[in-house]
């Protein structure tokens, strides 16, 4: 049996396991998927001129590769996106520490933009951001995470709040506030 | 740096700032910024950023319905269509029958909703639009186009002609087996939608027509969802679903996340309104009734509905057996115990037409079939609030003053209570959704507001509330309502029994979250107070989850004690306060093999079993527990042959019930493997073990206990067999995540060491064994006493080492410390 098979075979069985409820194998599954959205990030920020990415476009298409797998049988959609999310933030940021340790003038910065985030149409270097989320989590753990599923993973509030497991009027709270802080830190000059 | 903790602190004064009113914000800033303008600058900034969001987030979200429904667009374009025809309006909108503008002959009915989309929305809207689009089967309605026009959004769906599945079914008389053939193409386009990630969660008869060609077809799939999405407020959980009477499953009023199954119950009672001929909990027609109904009792079965209901004979002779028994497992309020698929539930309709065996009426089902014991591991959440506040389950403050009419009237106002909060939270009145959560936080408001005359009533509605919030997995808010709730109780005399009962309650949520400190206050409190009363089923409880804490924390002598009170009481209780010895004989048992009582462990652990016999079937969850802790403790006290038969018995049952990699299972192969290292037989131990140790890492993650236990094994049994190498690196890798996982002198950190040293030993690297090995033995002995199976351990390999190192009176000395049984094994 040759590699690419093995691992789709393992894919297959994380796949059936969690669909059929077994909420441990989503980690598992989830390490797998790592490297597939990072691999789409890259492929795509190869096609787009300037670097910069939509991350909401990003998990959409994460998605239907994953629904184009023979077996999948996806129970929870709503925790898949938080989850999705999650990587594709890391997936990001990954690529983008990548790209800026490689030259050393910073040059070929990765960045995104989403409506959902400050002004339409504004560009946001993903490394700064992750910082900021950094940073964010350290004094609003709940801010950062709501930030991270609405901006990565295009969630909605009622959506970030089930995924998270609190009330929508919590979400709003949080994100106002963690976007507010957000836009703030972003502006300094 | 200063830098970065100076914008910390922005946003913390910022954020408690935006939870005050704007005009308490300026005296807040002056009290905690005081002479600091830089930082009084920053959280301005911040709040003058937070406003200009709150104001685009307004428009998005406003209220957008009005005139919609008044408002005719019959002949309006929309897209490529020409509204011909309003035919029809719900809660989500107004649907038209609309014509191609392009001269192609094509009907379809358009939905529209008003909205005031932002961008961000309508490209979620799109997204979700393109998604459904992607969606072709004969059997769904397919969506045809979508877009947004003039603060409408719409959809525009193929049209079908056709008459609602139930009529259908009456006006043409169908027999079992047609119906049974329409639900297999439903359920084959449900499975369809699943496999695109689309869940329908509103599958009922009004959502199912039938065209002219007997091709049934499901509409608005998905739609809803991708509506709300254009409505600005998107939600999966609200209340207007909660309330949609007998096709609703449990967990759309729980609050927990759809999913795939959601949709099987759906089907499920879909086929059960159309084979009965009434919905499932016919007699529950109002929502509220529906919710006491679904969180009190399974489903009736089909058969027996279709008999009260005065049909035929022949038909309810036809529903008995298979199709009582597809629906009951369709109908499952638990989730994971109704068909996985709707594709499994296909496959057993079908199997149903063909005379073959359904699936549904394997042994575990057939019990539940003939008897439909009530199951107590569902009904949490919103549910549990309303059923105990209407049927009055907790009106013991007013019962002990001795004056029914007074608790008449507390049920009564607690009544009127939920409902007033339910009714505030219906979408119809004019506010928006609201998830369970959002309700709950505002019942505890309302509560204050509402009923702060009646203390008791209010005191009993937030035992309630807390109540739920445990159920949600809340803690915080349990505890602050369970706060509340004692304050009260305690000022206004509340009575003895409901303040054990509500500190009890609290113990439970305590000891979810390991607070046993506090837990363990909590508890003695409520024992002390119970004593005294004659509540028995109270006291027993309290007491249950005092031994509890006390087994968590060392105090396990106490604990013996408490147990050994609770079975008492319950043995003089009534059938089932009797029945529930078995899982306190179960958890004495547990207790007393951490003692090292083995003997009277064993007792017990049988007594729990044969109890448990006696009122569950053979593979219940819970008996198949008990069994295998009795085997574990027969292995603790080396006894590996008997715990053989026992666990493979296990695990086959449970394989039959829960599947072949289901926690529980892994954990009993994990057992299993260690009664074979035991029994000597390395390579199936370390074959066994290694399949479980896997399995359970990819199930629950590396660094759990439980594979680190089964690795553990599975590294003992393989330097047993003599692979020295493979299994000392296993065994190094596991003493080192106990090291970092657990504090330093707990017996996990020992028995790793233990393993280690086993290997070492083996290896014939005496010198390094040694050390680990004393050390390992000192350590067991200590936490865990001589008897314990890895002191055991620890004493043979110190033996067997200073033999081997020409060392005999040191041997001795443990060989003298080595039980009978134990001194032989190797």
């Amino acid at each position: 049996m040759d590699d690419k098979s093995d691992a789709a075979a393992v894919l297959d069985g994380l796949l059936e396991r969690w669909a059929r409820g077994e909420r441990g194998a989503l980690d598992a599954l989830l390490t797998q998927f790592y490297r597939d959205v990072h691999q789409i990030a890259v492929s795509q920020l190869r096609r787009e001129r300037h670097s910069t990415l939509r991350p909401t476009a990003l998990v959409h298409e994460v998605y239907l590769r994953l629904t184009s797998l023979p077996r999948i049988k996806v129970q929870d959609r709503m925790h898949f996106l938080a989850m999705t999310a999650r990587i594709t933030r890391q997936a990001l940021v990954d690529e983008a520490r990548k790209r800026r340790s490689q030259k050393r003038d910073g040059g070929d910065p990765v960045t995104l933009t989403d409506a959902n985030l400050g002004e339409f149409g504004r560009v946001y270097d993903a490394v700064d951001l992750d910082d900021l989320l950094g940073e964010l989590q350290q004094v609003d753990r709940l801010a950062a995470d709501i930030v991270t599923l609405r901006v990565f993973g295009g969630l909605s509030v009622d959506e970030a709040a089930a995924a998270l497991g609190v009330s929508s009027a919590t979400v709003n709270r949080h994100w106002a506030t963690g976007k507010a802080w957000l836009t703030w830190e972003l502006q300094k000059p | 740096m200063r830098e970065r903790s100076a914008s910390a602190l922005a946003y913390v004064l910022f954020a408690e700032a935006m939870a005050l009113p704007e005009s308490q914000r300026g005296d807040f800033l002056d009290a905690r910024c005081g002479g600091d303008t830089r930082l009084r600058t920053d959280v301005h900034e911040l709040l003058a950023i937070a406003a200009r969001d709150e104001v685009a987030t307004g428009a998005l979200c406003g209220p957008a319905h009005a005139g919609a429904d008044e408002e005719s667009w019959v002949g309006r374009v929309i897209g490529r269509f020409r509204l011909v025809e309003r035919i029809g309006a719900g809660g989500m909108g107004v649907v038209y029958r609309a014509e191609r503008i392009d001269g192609v002959q094509q009907s379809v009915a358009v939905k529209l909703v008003a909205t005031s989309m932002a961008s961000v929305a309508q490209s979620r809207f799109e997204r979700e639009a393109q998604l459904l689009a992607r969606l072709e089967h004969p059997s769904i309605a397919r969506l045809i186009d979508a877009g947004v026009q003039d603060t409408r959004a719409w959809i525009a769906i193929e049209f079908v002609r056709g008459k609602r599945i139930d009529e259908y079914c009456r006006d043409l008389q169908l027999q079992p087996r047609d119906i049974v053939r329409l639900l297999i193409r439903l359920a084959d386009a449900v499975a369809a939608a699943h496999r695109l990630l689309v869940v329908h969660s509103d599958i009922k008869p009004a959502n199912v027509l039938v065209g002219a060609e007997g091709v049934p077809k499901l509409v608005d799939f998905g739609i809803s969802t991708a509506l709300r999405e254009a409505d600005g407020h998107s939600s999966t959980v609200n209340v207007a679903r909660m309330f949609s009477p007998n096709y609703a499953a449990p967990e759309q009023i729980n609050g927990t996340p759809l999913s795939v199954a959601t949709d099987v119950f759906g089907l499920g009672a879909l086929a059960y309104r159309l084979l009965t001929g009434v919905p499932p909990y016919a007699d529950a027609q109002d929502p509220i009734a529906y919710l006491l109904a679904i969180s009190q009792r399974d489903v009736e079965l089909g058969s027996q509905a279709a008999r009260t209901a005065g049909r035929d004979a022949s038909l309810v002779r036809a529903l008995r057996g298979d199709l009582d028994a597809i629906l009951a497992k369709a109908l499952e309020r638990d989730p994971q115990r109704r068909y996985s698929t709707a594709t499994e539930m296909q496959a057993d309709l079908t199997r149903y037409l063909d005379a073959r065996p359904v699936h549904a009426r394997t042994p575990t089902w057939a019990y539940r079939v003939k008897k439909f014991v009530s199951r107590n591991q569902v009904a949490v959440g919103l549910t549990a609030l309303l059923l105990i506040a209407i049927t009055g389950g907790a009106t013991s403050a007013a019962l002990q003053a001795r004056k029914a009419s007074i608790a008449q009237a507390m049920a009564a106002r607690r009544g009127e209570f939920l409902e007033s909060v339910l009714k505030s939270a219906d979408p119809r009145s004019g506010k928006r959704d609201l998830s369970l959560a959002e309700l709950l936080d505002s019942a505890a408001g309302a509560l204050d507001d509402k009923l702060s005359e009646e203390p008791l009533v209010e005191a009993s509605m937030l035992g309630l509330v807390a109540d739920t919030d445990v159920g949600l997995g809340r803690y915080p808010q349990a505890l602050a309502a369970s706060d509340r709730q004692l304050m009260l109780l305690e000022t206004h005399d509340g009575g003895a029994l409901d303040i054990g009962r509500a500190l009890t309650s609290r113990g439970r949520v305590l000891r979810e979250q390991g607070i046993w400190l506090e837990d363990e206050k909590v508890m003695r409190r409520a024992v002390a107070l119970l004593r005294p009363l004659n509540a028995k089923p109270e006291l027993a409880r309290a007491l249950f989850e005092l031994a509890a804490v006390l087994a968590h924390t060392d105090q396990e002598r106490e604990a013996e004690s408490d147990y050994r009170e609770e079975l008492a009481l319950e043995a003089a209780g009534p059938p089932e306060l009797r029945a529930h010895r078995s899982y306190t004989y179960y958890a004495l048992g547990g207790l007393l093999t951490n003692l090292g009582r083995y003997r009277e462990a064993l007792q017990y652990e049988l007594e729990s079993i044969e109890l448990a016999k006696r009122t569950m079937p053979a593979d219940h969850q819970d008996l198949l527990t008990f069994q295998a802790q009795y085997a574990s403790t027969l292995i603790s006290s080396n006894q590996p042959a008997p715990a053989e038969a026992v666990l493979r018995d296990v695990i086959e049952k449970d394989t039959r019930v829960s599947g072949a990699d289901h926690k529980d299972v892994l954990l009993t192969q994990s057992l299993l493997a260690d009664d074979l290292v035991e029994l000597q037989r390395y390579d199936e131990a370390a074959e066994l073990a290694l399949k479980a140790a896997s399995a359970l890492d990819a199930l629950l993650g590396g660094d759990n206990s439980y594979s680190l236990t089964a690795w553990q094994t599975f590294a003992i049994a393989t330097c047993s067999e003599g692979d020295f190498s493979r299994g000392l690196e296993v065994a190094q890798r596991i003493s080192a995540a106990r090291v970092r996982l657990y504090p330093a002198n707990h017996r996990f950190v020992h028995a790793a060491a233990a393993a280690v040293g086993l290997c070492l030993y083996r290896a014939h690297r005496y010198a390094e064994a040694e050390p680990i090995l004393l050390s390992a033995a000192a350590g067991l002995e200590a936490t865990r006493g001589e008897h314990y199976r890895f002191t055991q351990l620890a004493y043979r390999l110190l033996r067997d080492l200073y033999e081997a190192t020409g060392r005999p009176d040191t041997a001795r000395s443990y060989s003298a410390r080595l039980l009978p049984d134990a001194a032989h094994s190797r």
